[in-house]
């Protein structure tokens, strides 16, 4: 199959959602290295793994899941589903895969992009003059190997000096929230290391780690990123982030607040927007 | 995470028997169950287990036990966010287009 003719389902997950930008980034740059991608996620598309205690109701959503998956591969070709989520990938490789019958391959955005990077780097022209420390967990390296396939798109930009940040406990930043103390020890770690590296700016991998560090943006001079926003900025794209911008400060225009209704905006997201930093 | 939870120090072959045991729905452990709560997905356990050339995937048996010290032992309370969805949704709306939540939501 030629490359331009790839089909491909991009599965962002629910908890994206907060971070349109970094989905829409995403597709753009499956796009560009050649792939005809359909985006789907949030509730509709769960996986269940946050279900563990409703086991009834977390296979249903499993197998409603991999029955659209399924029929995307059987009538539209796309036999090829790209996570973001390592929650999501390691439940459909571990456990929604094994318990339904699947007509379809799972990888990773990281994979996936770094397999391309060759075509992708034909794109990224623009120097992104930042000393970058990444941050990492030592999670999902059981399933994809992450850290290093991120490292490799990253390594592409010209400009970008990259430094490995020191590999924290679990998969992403949300698995250490119920453990005392062990989020902020990662926060700290991280910080530390850039501080201590002379970097300007620290890249996340995942959304949850970027939504527990974003409200650090400026501290110490250090900025916030993720690596899909610094492949765009590569590619001379304005890789804005809302979610930030907002966990500063900042709040959605009047219009979006009322669209998602006042009440609502604040009674479940100004609480989060508000909440102390891991670091304080 | 051993240091977090207190079980630096603990008998590792009775925190794993527990594993078995609920495994197969039987209470296990205080230890055990201290430490399916603790899982955070790390996946030290895979590479560590001795029994993996076996074919044991130590993380997924880890999870599974956690599944069953929620649903059957009831060793572990159920910690449900019913904000969990409407909150996503929320934010979503604050950002995505007509198109987007059409498609997404």
């Amino acid at each position: 199959m030629a490359i331009g003719d790839d089909r491909v389902t991009f599965w962002f997950g629910c908890n994206m959602l907060r971070h349109a930008e970094m989905i829409r980034l995403s597709i753009m740059l499956l796009e560009r290295v050649g792939y005809d991608v359909s985006a789907v996620g949030g509730p509709a598309y769960c996986c269940g793994t946050a279900h563990d205690h409703e086991l009834r109701a977390s296979s249903n959503m499993a197998g409603r899941t991999v029955e659209k998956f399924n029929e995307g591969a059987t009538t539209d070709g796309r036999d090829k589903v790209i996570t973001w989520c390592p929650s999501c990938h390691m439940h459909m490789s571990d456990i929604m895969a094994p318990g339904n019958a699947t007509h379809f391959d799972i990888a990773h955005v990281s994979e996936i992009l770094s397999d391309r990077a060759e075509r992708l780097a034909t794109v990224m022209n623009v120097p992104v003059n930042r000393r970058v420390l990444l941050h990492r967990h030592v999670g999902f390296a059981t399933h994809v190997a992450i850290n290093s396939r991120v490292a490799g798109v990253l390594s592409r930009i010209s400009g970008l000096e990259l430094i490995e940040g020191p590999a924290h406990p679990g998969h992403m930043c949300s698995s250490l929230a119920a453990l005392p103390g062990a989020l902020a020890a990662a926060a700290q770690g991280t910080w530390s290391a850039a501080a201590a590296n002379g970097c300007d700016t620290v890249c996340t991998i995942f959304h949850s780690c970027h939504r527990e560090l974003a409200g650090l943006d400026g501290k110490d001079n250090i900025r916030v990123r993720n690596w899909v926003h610094l492949v765009a900025e590569s590619m001379g794209i304005d890789a804005s982030d809302a979610y930030r911008d907002w966990r500063l400060g900042e709040a959605p225009d009047i219009a979006a607040i009322e669209r998602a209704e006042e009440k609502r905006y604040r009674q479940l997201v100004e609480p989060e927007l508000r909440r102390p930093t891991p670091l304080r | 995470m051993v240091d977090q939870i207190g079980l630096r120090g603990s008998d590792s072959r009775a925190a794993t028997d527990g594993l078995r045991r609920l495994a197969k729905g039987e209470a296990g452990s205080a230890e055990t169950v201290a430490w399916v709560a603790a899982c955070a997905k790390s996946g030290l356990c895979v590479t560590a287990c001795p029994e993996r050339s076996l074919g044991l995937d130590a993380m997924l048996l880890v999870r599974i036990a956690k599944q069953h010290a929620l649903n059957d032992t009831h060793q572990l309370s159920v910690k449900h966010d019913p904000t969990y969805f409407p909150r996503i949704k929320t934010f979503a709306r604050l950002q995505l287009t007509d198109q987007e939540l059409a498609k997404w939501l």
